[in-house]
């Protein structure tokens, strides 16, 4: 191998690092967020054991501390309130991913809500979330 | 030889009828951009739509949560303005209490081999209006 072709390939390892760094920094902005994964439609759904799975993905600002997941799922009660069930997602802190399966619900019209909850300054603090989806019920 | 045998098997997916889970029609943007409420005691809402292979008469209806009882929930209507060219849709909805919070969806409608068919909101998103 002559310098040339050296140079170049050390140049271009180096310009790869540069450009994955860049990317990583470009693709997670200190942002935190949590939300479902796949597409609305899709993930939440009921499988045919009347369980209700969804899953996604999470992130913690910087600063934000002990993330926990929560499925909140739409409640119809007789007075028109609206009200919610809760029920705890498991993390992965590795993949930033979150699951919940929840036993024996209705299938009927259900909607579905996550919450990030953190820890910050040492107070109790939790996200609001912005976006309801309808759980699917497989055939 | 194999390899066509394996394309051969896998065309006849592409002409499968259009998943009716998959929503033909959608919001456009991020949750907590869109909708957006500029102007007091309303908002605005865009997106897009993908009719099915097939479909006529496709229509977008933006749907607001209204109430909740025992016969179910209940849904304000308001219908969306079409842009077939570029396959896009908007609404204003006007009226609405200011400072309240609102979770608003998209609904569409279309004909596909003579039946009727609706494929009602998958997701709702939150707007606070002003």
């Amino acid at each position: 191998m002559n310098r040339r072709s050296l140079f170049g390939k050390v140049t271009g390892a180096v310009a790869l690092l540069v450009a994955g760094r860049a990317t990583a920094t470009a693709a997670e902005p200190d942002v935190p967020h949590c939300k479902f994964g796949g597409l609305a439609g899709d993930n939440p759904h009921f499988n045919k054991k009347k369980e209700l799975l969804a899953s996604g993905t999470y992130r913690l600002q910087t600063g934000m501390t002990e993330p926990k997941v929560r499925l909140r799922i739409l409640f119809a009660q007789c007075n028109n309130v609206i009200s919610w069930h809760v029920f705890p997602a498991v993390l992965d802190h590795d993949s930033k991913t979150w699951s919940v399966i929840v036993p024996d619900r209705e299938t009927h019209e259900c909607w579905v809500g996550v919450e990030l909850g953190f820890v910050r300054n040492g107070s109790d603090s939790v996200m609001e979330f912005l976006e309801l989806r309808r759980a699917r019920v497989v055939d | 030889m194999l390899a066509t045998g394996v394309f051969l098997m896998a065309s006849p997916r592409d002409a499968a009828p259009h998943n009716l889970y998959e929503p033909a029609c959608r919001m456009d943007g991020l949750v907590g951009n869109n909708p957006k409420s500029v102007k007091a005691g309303e908002f605005e809402v865009t997106g897009t739509y993908v009719p099915p292979t097939g479909a006529t008469n496709f229509s977008v209806t933006v749907m607001i949560l209204e109430s909740i009882g025992p016969g179910g929930i209940g849904w304000a209507t308001h219908p969306a303005t079409m842009d077939a060219t570029k396959k896009t849709w908007s609404a204003t909805v006007l009226n609405q209490k200011p400072d309240s919070e609102h979770w608003v969806g998209v609904r569409c409608q279309f004909i596909l081999d003579g039946n009727q068919m609706d494929q009602p909101a998958q997701e709702l998103r939150k707007v606070r209006i002003k």
